[in-house]
């Protein structure tokens, strides 16, 4: 094996040669030349994300003729106001559930691994901490459930949102030194599965592409609007809550 | 601007340097949970608040939680920083 490691390292400075040539040429526009962010952006398919219709007809534009973003107004493609939210789980959103399947492949390798055994004697928690962490759990399920269903306004959604509600469940592992519920973690993980793969899959029944917007949008920027993405980023978030405090009280263990 | 955060880069590359150093494992842990939360704040000040408030709550909680779990069952199995 050490023979061919001066092999490997060849073969990763390729790829990363390689990255940078990519990354160069997504910059520059061939026509004028090798200079960088010489690319004319108006003509680069992200720059119709940012204007909310990826289609000519759907765009609305102001008295100069630029295309524009009215908040209120209702038909836009997804009626997401977070840019990001809107590439993460409408245009790009088999790349988000790519992202989901590795860590629902990390989960079952921890359990898979993390054998049951008897604990040993671990030093129980102060009083303090005992008292305080209800209430402060009761502060992040709240901020986690805020940041989940804001994901289409507000910077947050279903991956920092889960993570913010999964703290919450470590906190009380740490404090209580028991796991409870490693049940009703993977059932919920299952189910949150289900749904996204038959949202993306009534997508592509409706409307021709897998994880399409088949529900109303609604008026861009209100607190309920873009019905699809909200239902997404709630199952997304109920999915990564469950995988990340089931690999904790995995670690945790009996 | 850039003056912060080319500093907070700097001291986020000497701890990620000093983590591979450090005697103790525990001290090692705790220092790589400072550095992923000052991450967190070079996401902030480069506005891409999505992802420091995933970096704030996977990077610097959860992460460092495991790191603790696993030495906790380290030393169960006889392991001993002192050694």
């Amino acid at each position: 094996m050490k023979r061919n490691e001066p092999l490997i390292n060849l073969f990763g400075l390729i790829l990363i040669i390689l990255l940078a040539v990519f990354t160069y040429l997504a910059l520059t526009d061939g026509r004028q030349g090798l200079t960088m962010l010489s690319a004319d952006l108006e003509q680069r398919v992200s720059y119709s994300y940012l204007l909310k219709n990826v289609t000519a007809a759907g765009r609305t534009e102001n008295q100069h003729g630029q295309a524009e973003v009215i908040p209120g107004r209702e038909g836009y493609e997804n009626g997401a106001v977070n840019i990001v939210t809107a590439i993460v789980t409408d245009y790009r959103m088999l790349d988000t559930f790519g992202e989901i399947l590795v860590l629902f492949a990390a989960s079952a390798g921890v359990s898979l691994l993390m054998v049951e055994r008897k604990r040993g004697k671990a030093k129980e928690a102060s009083e303090i901490v005992k008292t305080a962490v209800p209430i402060i759990m009761l502060f992040a399920l709240v901020t986690g459930f805020y940041i989940i269903s804001h994901g289409h306004l507000t910077p947050g959604g279903g991956f920092p949102g889960g993570a913010v509600i999964a703290s919450a469940f470590i906190l009380q592992f740490l404090a209580f030194q028991k796991s409870s519920r490693k049940k009703a973690f993977k059932i919920l993980e299952s189910l949150a599965g289900i749904g996204l793969l038959s949202m993306g899959l009534i997508g592509l029944y409706l409307e021709g592409s897998l994880f399409a917007n088949f529900l109303p949008t609604g008026p861009l920027g209100a607190t309920i609007s873009a019905a699809g993405i909200m239902i997404i980023y709630a199952l997304i978030g109920i999915k990564v809550a469950a995988e990340l405090s089931s690999i904790s009280a995995d670690f945790i263990g009996e | 601007m850039e003056a912060a955060i080319i500093v907070l880069g700097l001291i986020m590359l000497a701890g990620a340097i000093s983590v591979l150093f450090q005697k103790s494992l525990k001290n090692a842990i705790i220092t790589f949970g400072i550095v992923s939360l000052i991450s967190a704040l070079m996401f902030t000040l480069m506005k891409a608040y999505d992802v420091a408030i995933t970096e704030a709550s996977i990077g610097a909680l959860l992460t460092i939680a495991l790191f603790f779990w696993a030495l906790r069952r380290l030393e169960e199995d006889g392991y001993d920083e002192k050694k």
